[in-house]
């Protein structure tokens, strides 16, 4: 039997999701309106979970075609879908090439089934009980994408700006320079934590991560018990050369026993092309006896996974209270020249506040879509159940109301994808006007940018003294877009900001009075 | 050949043709018989346009063979044409066709735009239209593109970071649309200047219409197409609706952007010394706003 094939089909199809998904994040512009988006997005486990479990989509089904996938050949997910687990593939390959050659690359590992299946548990439970917050912390699509998004998108920025720049020298525009506007620093520490502990775990350990934090690993290592097809070690052709065990990143090969534990494994293939009897592969699982556990071994028992639920159900009680007093923003009305700090506002399609902490998982692909920069991570801004979340940052930019691609991007649905239409009545927020920070009240100036880049007319603006105008809000007709607060010139305090709604509200649609007919007969000079 | 291509061709040629009629007439004279402004109405944008630069002399009076030309439409908002918060892009097109036909080795177009850039260029339309006409379209939305420059008659602004493109060109066509303005009153041919710029943001914190004003000194256009076909006549610049938009089926030409300020002024319905930047630039000397001792030719169609 001879499967190497197998092996090369893994790495052309991984290096394909990898290269989509990296581009998905760093380049949104490129691809994020293609049908590669689609192929990189639709197969992503979490995301589609979540959006299935709202909107019941065809669209959202990629987390079926997975889980009926793994019951066929295992974890293919893992070696070929998951961005991050290639990426770790990759640090495996960089960390070989900087390191001197050694015979034994990877040992057989013991399974950490209390760890992986608590933590699943807890994510699960913690979901359940309306909180992603072990989600956004875990998952590796969204990990994923915040070390694309937040880390790489700026060096790729940078390097394509560079590009730009020197053709531009030889006399052609083109490609035109990216934006990338920069998030609050302390919102890059996690990513920047998570990757290099990502990359140290995987140099010396190998596919660790996989089958210890990640949610996704956990749960398809359940899956995959029960496949219908597993890789196995034909135990008449072995003759113990053990480099299937000692080329297996899972440590998943157990050679005393010629066992694999198939729950481990990550189909990555790089056992069979190694196998020196050729014969390592995958055969049709047949229903047997449950091996002996080995001393000092545990086997998942049912007393286990009943004892992570209860301290995922635990951690949620305790989580729970806190994010609630957190996450709800109250608005203040100002009193005094420095802006009162607002609620927090989350993007049209997000419905309330506390709907989208429970079901965005911080992936940061709709901070690398939008294109005007506003929405930015959080930090503690909608408390610690939306640690990592976006919100709009009106200091870096504006929600446009000609523009809905969040919602249309967001894997998870955590932003509902309205129609611009009706994304153009929600009220995410209200702008509130100090009029003692106005430069037409301090400097006795024209100005007038709030008003300009108003898109409902809900700031206006109204006579004052001397000729001059001043803005005037009318709430009713605001949509909480901040491009008031983004124009305003006035520093260090701007003259008007938005305080974000806990619940989305409706605002009204601006009232159309037809203009007045002109004679235009005559040239009027 | 598609026939929208063929027809394309056949409009070109046509006007070409015209245009160097026109050319025939008036070589023998000089540019001071020329009219001082030119108003057109009652047309298509195109047909506007033809007519309006002939009565100026024709395009070759403007663009040279060999000539790089930059054209700045008002492309600053995320805007479908019909809002007319952006210059027609049937206009911006046509102008571009006529530039080439001069011979003009490059047409640049772009705008340092208020809303995001490639939202802007692309929904205005005027993207596409560049391409199709054969120009273009160059990004103005990096710092890295602009350069300081002194404004020596300026009173208030003294200096400003300009667009490359405004530097290096040899011709500068400017294509403003007519509209109302929150902040200005009124925006057209000076205000459209702003475009160029890109620390514009101090303007509005220190006094808006003087420096409006000011870097009218600096470099006037060579040529100022004021695009009045749709013009928005309230809740300017951006506009909220259709609603807002006159179809007045219009278009001014000058070379001076004072003149043709004034003139859109009083086409819109307000008084050009109510508006502060012209009366300014029309006291500190930059061009002239006395449309009653212009010669003005107004063209129906």
């Amino acid at each position: 039997m001879n499967q190497r094939w197998l092996k090369k089909i893994r790495v052309v199809a991984a290096l394909v999701f990898l290269a989509l998904s990296t581009l998905l994040f760093v380049d949104f512009e490129r691809i994020g309106a293609t049908p590669a988006a689609t192929v990189a997005i639709y197969p992503q486990f979490i995301p589609s979970l979540l959006t299935f479990s709202q909107t019941l989509a065809w669209g959202a089904t990629g987390f079926l075609a997975v889980l009926i996938l793994t019951l066929l050949v295992g974890r293919v997910y893992c070696s070929t879908i998951c961005p991050l687990g290639t990426l770790q593939d990759l640090v495996i390959r960089i960390a070989d090439r900087l390191r001197p050659p050694r015979r034994v690359k990877f040992r057989y590992q013991k399974p950490h089934n209390r760890l992986r299946y608590g933590l699943l548990a807890l994510t699960a439970g913690l979901l359940l009980g309306g909180s992603a917050l072990a989600l956004s912390v875990l998952d590796p699509f969204s990990n994923f994408g915040r070390i694309a998004g937040d880390l790489l998108r700026p060096l790729y920025v940078a390097v394509h700006n560079g590009v730009g720049q020197g053709l531009e020298m030889l006399g052609s525009y083109g490609p035109f320079p990216l934006q990338w506007k920069m998030p609050p620093l302390t919102t890059l520490i996690f990513p920047t934590v998570f990757l290099l502990g990502l990359a140290w775990l995987s140099a010396v350990k190998g596919r660790l991560f996989c089958n210890t934090l990640c949610p996704v690993g956990a749960l398809l290592g359940l899956v995959s018990r029960f496949a219908l097809f597993k890789i196995r070690i034909p135990k008449d052709a072995c003759i113990l050369c053990a480099k299937c065990s000692i080329h297996c990143k899972a440590g998943c090969i157990h050679l005393k026993t010629k066992a694999i534990d198939f729950s481990r494994c990550v189909a990555c293939f790089n056992c069979i092309p190694v196998c020196e009897a050729h014969g390592i592969g995958y055969a049709r699982s047949i229903p047997s006896p449950r091996p002996p556990l080995r001393p000092g071994e545990k086997g998942v028992s049912r007393r286990a996974l009943l004892r992570g639920a209860t301290t995922a159900l635990l951690g949620l009680t305790g989580l729970a209270g806190a994010s609630d007093s957190a996450a709800k923003p109250h608005n203040r009305t100002p009193t005094t020249i420095a802006n009162p700090s607002p609620g927090p506002a989350a993007p049209p399609g997000a419905g309330a506040i506390a709907r989208f902490n429970d079901l965005c998982t911080a992936c940061h692909l709709c901070v690398s879509a939008c294109p005007y920069g506003v929405l930015q991570p959080a930090l503690l801004e909608y408390g610690l159940s939306g640690l990592l979340q976006p919100r709009l940052d009106y200091a870096t930019g504006y929600c446009s109301y000609e523009c809905n691609r969040c919602g249309q991007i967001c894997p998870t649905s955590a932003i509902a994808p309205l129609d611009l239409v009706a994304k153009q009545t929600v009220q995410i927020g209200v702008a509130h006007f100090i009029r003692a920070n106005c430069i037409v009240y301090t400097d006795h100036t024209a100005c007038g940018a709030c008003d300009e880049y108003c898109p409902t007319k809900a700031v206006h603006m109204t006579p004052y003294r001397d000729g001059l105008r001043i803005p005037e809000v009318r709430e009713k007709l605001c949509v909480g877009c901040g491009a008031c607060e983004n124009a305003c010139p006035a520093r260090p305090h701007r003259a008007i900001y938005v305080s974000g709604h806990s619940v989305h509200q409706r605002a009204q649609r601006p009232v159309v009075k037809p203009l007045e007919a002109k004679d235009q007969s005559e040239f009027p000079f | 050949m598609h026939r929208r291509t063929f027809l394309q061709t056949l409009g070109v040629t046509a006007s070409l043709a015209l245009s160097s009629r026109a050319d025939r007439l008036y070589a023998t004279e000089s540019t001071a018989a020329m009219p001082d402004l030119v108003a057109v109405k009652n047309g298509e944008p195109e047909a506007l346009f033809d007519r309006g630069i002939e009565a100026l002399g024709g395009m070759g009076r403007f663009v040279k063979k060999g000539q790089t030309v930059v054209v700045k439409p008002n492309i600053g908002w995320n805007a479908p044409p019909e809002r007319a918060a952006n210059t027609n892009p049937r206009l911006v097109r046509r102008i571009i066709e006529h530039c080439l036909q001069a011979g003009a080795k490059e047409v640049y177009v772009f705008d340092h735009t208020c809303d995001a850039w490639r939202d802007s260029y692309r929904n205005s339309g005027i993207e596409q239209a560049v391409k199709e006409a054969g120009g273009k379209i160059a990004p103005g939305h990096s710092e890295s593109y602009f350069q300081t420059v002194a404004i020596a008659k300026g009173r208030r602004l003294r200096e400003a970071k300009e667009h490359e493109l405004i530097l290096q060109s040899d011709v500068l066509i400017n294509a403003p649309v007519l509209k109302s303005h929150g902040g200005a009153k009124l925006t057209v041919a000076m205000k459209n200047l702003m475009g160029i710029v890109w620390d514009r943001g101090e303007w509005h914190s220190s006094n808006l219409h003087q420096c409006i004003a000011d870097f009218a000194t600096y470099r006037r256009p060579d040529l100022n197409v004021v695009d009045a076909y749709n013009v928005l006549q309230r809740h300017g610049p951006r506009g909220v609706s259709t609603a807002d938009v006159a179809n007045m089926r219009s278009q001014l030409l000058s070379t001076d952007l004072v003149t043709v300020d004034a003139a859109a002024a009083k086409l819109f319905g307000v008084d050009p010394d109510t508006v502060d930047y012209i009366r300014i630039a029309g006291e500190m000397g930059i061009g002239r706003k006395d449309l009653e001792n212009l010669q003005i030719q107004r063209i129906t169609l």
